[in-house]
Parts: structure tokens; sequence; C-alpha cells
């Protein structure tokens, strides 16, 4: 499962979110700041750790915070995939 | 999938912590504003003395909030959330969540995460506050209480959330809280300010409200629970004799820190709700947990019966003699 388009990822990416948050997949906006849907630290670790089980790789858990959008951080891991 | 990324996957890293550049800036901000800065309070009460002595409605908000913020924290964020010692309703999880936030020691999420692995590791290699890592000289021993009471909070590793809390995690009531961790403590701190002055009607009624109420409210907090970390885990009794656990029972502690002291009873019941075990052991935590119960906010509270306290303390002296 180390193959993922950015777009794979960021569905799959919105969909743990919303597990997170209790909230509808479709509420949840890609581009917005994962602090705003209200991921702290904690959840944003959390999410990080869910999306490097579904790939099976390892991923640097600052990714989340350079990139704090649920788009921008699914780019970002669809590129270090390559 | 590129080499690097294969060879990590087969090597498997430890899953249960990780390091965050990020984080530890996070970290290192929230221990200037709520650790180092309150000291700043503490000094200008003292030097301006007796300009800053309290008035009697500055040591009631003082004692008030002292009392919300202790008891969130032993309550809430300890029995409550870490180790599921007694069950309530929404309500309370939310009330118990916004008062431990209010002494500004982290959100619900970090702190049980970091708690159940204190648990997990007490004083062998990864507990994070650990005051019995460092050696066994005497400068290695301070060095030992400084990180353990205080400097470990500046930066430190952070425990993996989906490891540690799952059950916290699915809970939705508990995010909504969770999230709120800094308009509580502000609220904290502006809750005193308010109310002194409105009751004394003047700015320098709010200001005191405020320094007594607010700042030197958590520095008080603050070092008498992290005196659980350090003194708890180097001085006093071991009624339970636990190998590498250095944890212990400080008895003259126990009200200051609202039953938290009975910490070597703790670590061999970790899943009680009474920490002070029997009439001799005080413990306020408890008392306010049976409140709970008799109000009906509260129920299916735990915690071993004197055969099985007396039956573990002969087993684990028996295995230390």
């Amino acid at each position: 499962m180390a193959k993922a388009s950015a777009e794979e990822i960021a569905v799959w990416a919105r969909a743990e979110a919303a597990k997170i948050l209790q909230r509808p997949p479709e509420r949840i906006d890609l581009d917005a700041k994962l602090s705003r849907l209200g991921l702290d630290s904690a959840t944003a670790v959390h999410l990080m750790v869910m999306i490097e089980d579904w790939l099976g790789v390892e991923l640097d858990p600052e990714l989340a915070f350079e990139h704090p959008t649920l788009r921008r951080l699914a780019e970002a891991i669809a590129e270090r995939l390559g | 999938m590129t080499a690097d990324f294969a060879k990590s996957a087969q090597r498997g890293r430890d899953r249960s912590i990780l390091t965050s550049p990020r984080i530890k800036r996070l970290q290192l901000l929230h221990f200037l504003v709520f650790d180092v800065a309150p000291i700043a309070g503490v000094i200008v009460a003292v030097v301006g003395w007796p300009r800053t002595e309290p008035s009697a409605v500055d040591l009631a908000l003082f004692f008030a909030l002292w009392a919300v913020t202790g008891l969130g924290l032993t309550v809430g964020y300890h029995r409550r959330f870490s180790h599921r010692a007694f069950d309530c309703g929404p309500g309370v999880d939310a009330a118990l969540i916004v008062m431990a936030s209010m002494a500004a020691r982290g959100p619900m999420f970090s702190w049980a995460a970091m708690h159940r692995r204190h648990h997990e590791r007490s004083d062998r290699e990864g507990d994070l506050h650990s005051p019995n890592l460092f050696g066994a000289s005497r400068l290695a021993r301070l060095r030992g209480f400084a990180h353990a009471h205080f400097t470990w909070m500046a930066r430190h590793p952070y425990p993996n959330a989906g490891y540690y809390i799952p059950d916290l995690l699915q809970q939705p009531g508990l995010l909504r809280w969770n999230r709120r961790y800094y308009v509580c403590v502000a609220a904290g701190l502006a809750l005193p300010a308010l109310i002194g002055g409105l009751v004394t009607q003047s700015w320098s009624g709010a200001a005191s409200a405020f320094l007594w109420g607010g700042v030197i409210r958590l520095f008080v907090v603050e070092h008498t629970m992290n005196a659980i970390n350090s003194l708890a885990h180097l001085i006093g009794d071991r009624p339970f004799a636990r190998g590498a656990d250095a944890s212990r029972n400080l008895a003259w502690a126990s009200i200051a820190t609202w039953g938290e002291a009975w910490h070597n009873n703790h670590h061999a019941f970790p899943w009680s709700a009474a920490f002070g075990f029997g009439a001799r052991q005080p413990d306020p935590g408890l008392w306010f947990i049976r409140a709970l119960v008799r109000l009906g906010l509260a129920w299916d509270v735990k915690s071993p019966d004197a055969a099985r306290i007396a039956e573990r303390a002969e087993a684990e002296g028996a295995k230390e003699a």
C-alpha cells in the first residue's frame, strides 16, 4: 500500500480525521488548518501514525506541522512516496 | 516505495513515543509562560510586601481556585481519565476537564498519555519524569530532582496518543473540551481578576486578586503537584515495595496534594479511585468522588478491600526482603 496518490491520501486522511472528530467526512474541509478542524498536538500526531500504519511507511510527524492542511499534508506525503 | 521507507518499516520503530522539534518548541513556550513566569508573580509578592499582602477576597479566591484546579487534576485528569477509576456522565467529564485545564498543566489528552507512560515505565528508561535515572551520587540525585520536579517539561519526547489513550480519543465529548484548553487557562486567570475587581470596585483589587487567585495559585498548584513526580519518587514510605518503581507515600503532603501524595499506594493499585487507604490516610480527592456518588453524579468507584491491600503489602514486602 506504499503507492498512493495525493488525492487518495487526502480522502483517506479525511475519513480518519472524521473518525477522530466524530463528524461526517464531507463536513471536513481539506483546506482548513488542522488546528481549525479541532486537531491539537495529540490528535494530529495520532492521525500521522494512522496514516503511517495504513501506508506501511515511516513518516516524520513534523509533516503535520509543516503542511498543516489535509490537502497539503497529503501532497507532501505523496511526494515522499515518490 | 523507496528503499529508505522499506528499511524503516521493517526495522519497526518504537510506536509509543516520538520526537518532534515543532512540539518541543510548543513545550518550551508553554514552560516559559506557565511554569517560569509564575515565579515572577511570587517575586513580585515578596518584593512588594506588605503592599501585596492578600485581602480576604484574594485569599478566598486563592483557596477556591486551588481546590477547583487541584481536584480537577487529581479526580479528573488522573483518576477518571488516566485510570478509569470511576464512572460518571458527560457533564461531569466536561466539568473535570475545565477545572483541571485552569491549572495550566497541559491539555487532558497529552497529560493522560504521558501519565499512562509513567506507569508503564515507572523509574525505568522512558519514564518522562523520573528523578532516579541520573546516577547515585549526590549531584546526580539533585539533577534528578530538578528534572522530575521542573525542567523535564521544557522539552521532552511526545507520547503517541493513538498508542496510550485510544479509549479517550473515541469519545467526542472529551475532544470537544480537550481542545478548549487555552480558553480554560485564560478563564482561570481572568476569573479571579474579574471577581476581585467587582467585589472591591477597584483596579487595584482586580490586580491583587489576579496575582493571588491567578498567578500565585498557578505556582502553588504546580509545585505541590510536581512534588509527586520528584519527592514522592525519592523520599517517604514504601508499604508496597515495587522493585525499580521508586514511588513513595508522603503522608505530610497528602492534604496539600488532594490525596496524590499516597503515591506508593497509587502505583500498587493504579486502577483504584482511593489513593489513601483507610481513615488514617486522608484523601480529599476520594472525598470529592464520594460526594459526587452521593449526588448521583458518579458511580462504579473502584478500590481494593482491606484484605487485598494487606495481602499485596505482604507479598511485595517478601519480594523485597
